[in-house]
């Protein structure tokens, strides 16, 4: 066999749940629609949001869970760092520390089974820039891909 | 490629050479010619980690 390639496609019990931003209506269809992005910033099925963002998931029926995992794109040259802090139903997670450089970075929280309706997941960027980028002290991104919960 | 239909997921896959057979893999192990061999777009329904190659 000559190189191989893999790729990961969760399918998950919040797809095609509602997820929005906190004290927002608009859907953020490209979190729970099942489509996975490359490690490219271009790549349209990356979520864009503020770093310092509180996401809402709102299921239909009453779903027992016991794990988030999402993946946030490290591409610092373009201001986008993944999230330094991830809280679920008050469990709090920390990453690893920054360097520069563009990959993929996972998260997975996991948590005693529990039965809801609705989640919220409140994400705290870096922010500001840490010094040594050349936009040190300016705003830094989210690009979010699927929020996959199990 | 990728694209949800239903709550399933349809995966296509390509290769940039010609008159090659591709094998694939549905739980991460490595593809061998005697995995599945790709002729045309299929179906996921749950979870899969898919992985392939050329012969």
């Amino acid at each position: 066999m000559g190189y191989t390639a893999h790729m990961n496609f969760p399918i998950h019990k919040a797809a095609n749940a509602l997820a929005t931003v906190q004290d927002s209506t608009q859907l953020l269809t490209k979190l729970t629609d099942l489509e996975y992005a490359q490690p490219d910033n271009t790549d349209p099925r990356w979520q864009r949001l503020p770093s310092n963002t509180t996401l809402n998931l709102q299921f239909n029926r009453l779903t027992k869970i016991s794990e988030l995992q999402l993946t946030a794109l490290r591409y610092t040259i373009s201001s986008y760092y993944p999230p330094a802090e991830v809280e679920v139903l008050g469990s709090i997670k920390k990453a690893a520390a920054f360097i520069q450089g563009r990959n993929k970075i996972s998260y997975k929280i996991s948590f005693p089974p529990t039965n809801i309706t609705q989640l919220r997941i409140k994400l705290s960027g870096v922010d500001p820039i840490p010094a040594g980028h050349f936009a040190a002290g300016g705003k830094s991104w989210l690009l979010l891909d699927e929020l996959v919960i199990n | 490629m990728h694209q949800q239909l239903n709550n399933k997921i349809q995966v296509a896959i390509q290769t940039e050479f010609p008159d090659v057979d591709i094998y694939y893999t549905l739980n991460g192990t490595e593809p061998t010619p005697a995995s599945l061999k790709y002729t045309e777009p299929f179906r996921l329904s749950k979870t899969a980690e898919v992985k392939q190659g050329p012969s």
